[in-house]
C-alpha cells in the first residue's frame, strides 16, 4: 500500500544545496508545528469550515514540499482541493490519510534529527 | 557661396555666386588669401552673381581694400547687380574700391593705380 | 614574532571597492517556507531581508530599497498580488523588481499576477537551479532599471543646472541691456526751448544703435546717432565705446572743438575697422540754440531728417564713408537753419528697412510721409505713431534689425510749446 517512500531525501538535499543545518532547522520547526496543524485540520473538518480547511491544508502542503515528502504533499493537496470544491463526501477519509502521512513524515524526520543523515 | 578663380595675365578674377554675408566670410577670406599668395597685381571680384551683401560683408571688402597696399597691387569690384550695387553705392565703397562695369575695363585698369 | 615590514596583498579586490551583494526582500507569512527560501538564497550568496506579512513587506521596501522583492502569493491581510499593486501605485517604489511565488504554475495565476504588477514568478517547488536562474534574471532587470533611473536623474540634474545657467545668463544680458538703455537721454527738455522724445527697440536684448542729445558747452546742443555693425552684445559693447569717446568732456580734451566734421575726422582715426571687418556709421549734429543753426557731419549714416513746418523738409545726409573705411580722409560739416517748431529726427536704418511679410522694405519715402503727416501732432505722438505704423508694415512687433527713432523739436521762441494731440 505505501509503496512510495515518505520523503525523497536526496531530492531535498539537492534542493537545499547540501545545507544539512538548514534541513535540520526546518525539520525541527515542522515537528514542533505539526500537532497544532493536525488539530486545526480536525477542527475545521468537524466544523465543516471549508475556507479554514483549505487554508490549513494548503499550508501543510507547502511545508511538506520543502522535504520532498510527496505522499504527504499529495494528500494535503487533495484535501485542499476537496475543501475548495466543497466535495464534503470524501473529506473525512482524505483527512485520515493526511493524518497518517504526517505521522510517517514526522517519524522519519525524527530519525534524521536524532541519528544524523544516512551516508 | 561658390567661388571660382580665373587667371588672366597678372590679374586674378574671382567669380562669386551667392551671398556675401557674415555666415560665409571665412570662405570668402580664404579664397582671397589663396589669390594673394598666388601673387597677382590686380584682384578683381566679379560681383555679377552676388545677390546679397550685408554690413559685415561691406566691412570685409573695406578690410580687403586696406590690405592691398598701393605698391603691391589693387582690388576692384566688377559688375555689382541692382540691390548689391545700391548698397555699395550708399556706403560710398567706390571711394576706396574701384567699381567696373565690364571685365575689359577692369583688366584695362590693371595698371598700378596712379596717385589720386 | 616580528611583523613583516609590509604585506603584499594578493587579493584581486584589494584597492577596489567591493561591489555590494544584491539585497533580496522575502515576504512570506509561513515561517517554514520563508526560512527555507531565505536560507537557500543566502547560500547562493545573496543578502536576504525577511518580512512576515504584506504591511511589514511594504515598510521594508521603503526603508531598505532592496534590489529584488519576492512575495508569497497567499498571505493573510495583504496578499502577494495586493502588495504588488501597492508597490506599483507608489511613485517612489513602482520601478522595483517584483517576483511572485506560486504554488504550482497555474496559467490563470500568472495572468492575474502579471495584471496586478508582478515582473516574474517563482514556484515554491523550484529547484536550486531554477531559483538561481530566476533570481539572476530578475536582478539583471533590476540593475538595468536602476541604471536608467540614475541616468534619468543625471539628466534632470543637468537640465536643472542648464536652466539655472540660462536664467543667470539672461539676467546678466538684461542687466547689460539696462545699462546700455540707461545711457540714453531722459525724454523731456534737454535744454530750454527744445523738447525731445525717442523710441528704442533693439532686435535682441542689446543692440549696436545708440543716440544722445546733451548740452555741449553753453548754448549748444550736441546730438548724434551711431550704428555699430553686427548685432547683440559685441555690437553693444563697441557702441558704448564710441559713446564714451563722444562724451562732452572727452571731445573737449581730444578734439578740441564741438565741430561735427572735426569730431568725425578724429573718430575716423581712432576707430579703425576691426580685424573682423566691423565698423561704425555715425551722424553728429551741433545745434546753436540762440541762432538755431545746425551744423552736422556724417560717416556713412544717412538717418537724419529735418521736418520743417514752415520751410523745406530735407534729409541731412551726403555721400560719406563709414568710420574706419579710409582712415586718411577728413570729414566736413554742413549747415542747416532751423526755424521754430522744426523737428529734427535721427533714426536708424532698422526702421526704414523694416520688411513687410512679402519682403518689401518700408523705405525712406513712406517713413518721411508718416513723419510729415504728424505735422499738427505732438512730437511724442509723432514718434509713437510712426513706430506703430512701421509695425503695421511689418505685420508684427519684432523688427529684424535694431530700431532707434529720436525726435528733437525747436520750440516757438520762449513761449511754452503748444501741445496739440
Amino acid at each position: 500500500m505505501d509503496a512510495q517512500p515518505v520523503m525523497d531525501l536526496a531530492a531535498a538535499m539537492e534542493r537545499f544545496d547540501g545545507d544539512q543545518d538548514l534541513f535540520l532547522t526546518l525539520a525541527e520547526m515542522f515537528l514542533e508545528r505539526s500537532p497544532a496543524a493536525l488539530a486545526a485540520i480536525q477542527t475545521a473538518l468537524a466544523d465543516q469550515n471549508l475556507p479554514m480547511l483549505a487554508k490549513e491544508a494548503h499550508k501543510l502542503k507547502g511545508s511538506a514540499m520543502e522535504f520532498c515528502a510527496r505522499p504527504t504533499v499529495a494528500a494535503a493537496a487533495q484535501l485542499e482541493e476537496s475543501a475548495r470544491q466543497s466535495a464534503v463526501s470524501d473529506m473525512a477519509a482524505i483527512g485520515e490519510r493526511v493524518q497518517a502521512e504526517v505521522q510517517r513524515l514526522t517519524a522519519a524526520l525524527q530519525v534524521i534529527i536524532e541519528k544524523g543523515f544516512p551516508s | 557661396m561658390q567661388i571660382t578663380e580665373r587667371r588672366i595675365g597678372q590679374s586674378i578674377i574671382l567669380d562669386l555666386t551667392g551671398e556675401l554675408s557674415y555666415a560665409n566670410r571665412t570662405t570668402f577670406k580664404a579664397a582671397v588669401e589663396r589669390s594673394k599668395r598666388a601673387g597677382c597685381r590686380h584682384l578683381i571680384l566679379n560681383m555679377q552673381g552676388v545677390r546679397f551683401l550685408d554690413s559685415s560683408a561691406l566691412g570685409t571688402l573695406a578690410l580687403l581694400a586696406q590690405s592691398f597696399p598701393a605698391a603691391q597691387g589693387m582690388v576692384s569690384l566688377l559688375n555689382p547687380q541692382s540691390y548689391v550695387k545700391e548698397i555699395i553705392t550708399l556706403a560710398n565703397l567706390h571711394q576706396i574700391l574701384p567699381v567696373y562695369n565690364s571685365e575689359q575695363d577692369a583688366l584695362a585698369g590693371s595698371r598700378l593705380p596712379a596717385a589720386g | 614574532m616580528a611583523e613583516p615590514a609590509h604585506r603584499i596583498v594578493d587579493d584581486p579586490l584589494a584597492g577596489k571597492a567591493a561591489k555590494p551583494m544584491p539585497v533580496i526582500l522575502l515576504v512570506d507569512d509561513d515561517q517554514i517556507t520563508r526560512i527555507s527560501m531565505a536560507g537557500r538564497l543566502k547560500r547562493l550568496g545573496y543578502r536576504v531581508i525577511e518580512a512576515g506579512d504584506g504591511i511589514a513587506g511594504l515598510a521594508a521596501i521603503r526603508a531598505q530599497r532592496p534590489d529584488l522583492v519576492i512575495l508569497d502569493w497567499m498571505m493573510p491581510g495583504l496578499d502577494g498580488p495586493s502588495v504588488c499593486e501597492a508597490i506599483r501605485a507608489d511613485g517612489e517604489l513602482r520601478s522595483s523588481q517584483v517576483v511572485l511565488m506560486t504554488a504550482h504554475d497555474q496559467p490563470e495565476q500568472i495572468a492575474e499576477g502579471l495584471s496586478r504588477g508582478a515582473d516574474d514568478f517563482l514556484s515554491k517547488a523550484a529547484s536550486k537551479q531554477e531559483v538561481l536562474a530566476r533570481v539572476q534574471a530578475s536582478l539583471r532587470s533590476s540593475a538595468l532599471v536602476r541604471e536608467i533611473e540614475r541616468t534619468r536623474d543625471d539628466l534632470d540634474r543637468s537640465h536643472r543646472l542648464l536652466s539655472a545657467k540660462q536664467t543667470e545668463l539672461e539676467s546678466e544680458l538684461q542687466s547689460a541691456a539696462d545699462f546700455v538703455r540707461a545711457q540714453l537721454p531722459l525724454p523731456g527738455m534737454p535744454a530750454p526751448g527744445v523738447s525731445m522724445q525717442w523710441a528704442y527697440q533693439p532686435s535682441l536684448a542689446l543692440g549696436g544703435d545708440l543716440f544722445q542729445v546733451s548740452v555741449w558747452g553753453s548754448e549748444t546742443l550736441g546730438l548724434y546717432i551711431l550704428d555699430a555693425s553686427g548685432h547683440g552684445v559685441a555690437a553693444a559693447l563697441r557702441a558704448v565705446a564710441l559713446m564714451t569717446f563722444l562724451r562732452e568732456d572727452n571731445l573737449a580734451k581730444v578734439v578740441g572743438s564741438f565741430d561735427p566734421g572735426a569730431i568725425i575726422t578724429e573718430a575716423n582715426h581712432r576707430f579703425p575697422l576691426t580685424q573682423d571687418g566691423e565698423y561704425f556709421t555715425l551722424w553728429v549734429g551741433r545745434l546753436h540754440l540762440p541762432s538755431r543753426t545746425l551744423s552736422y557731419a556724417a560717416a556713412g549714416h544717412s538717418g537724419a531728417f529735418l521736418h520743417s513746418l514752415q520751410g523745406v523738409s530735407q534729409w541731412l545726409s551726403s555721400a560719406s564713408l563709414p568710420l574706419g573705411f579710409d582712415p586718411t580722409i577728413s570729414f566736413d560739416s554742413a549747415t542747416a537753419q532751423l526755424l521754430p517748431r522744426d523737428r529734427l529726427y535721427l533714426l536708424s536704418d532698422g526702421i526704414y528697412e523694416a520688411p513687410s511679410p512679402t519682403g518689401e522694405l518700408w523705405g525712406r519715402d513712406r517713413l518721411q510721409a508718416t513723419l510729415e503727416s504728424h505735422r499738427a501732432h505732438t512730437l511724442a505722438h509723432s514718434i509713437g505713431d510712426t513706430m506703430t505704423t512701421a509695425r503695421q508694415w511689418l505685420k508684427g512687433d519684432i523688427f529684424p534689425d535694431d530700431v532707434a527713432l529720436l525726435g528733437v523739436e525747436v520750440l516757438d521762441g520762449t513761449a511754452p510749446a503748444k501741445e496739440k494731440s
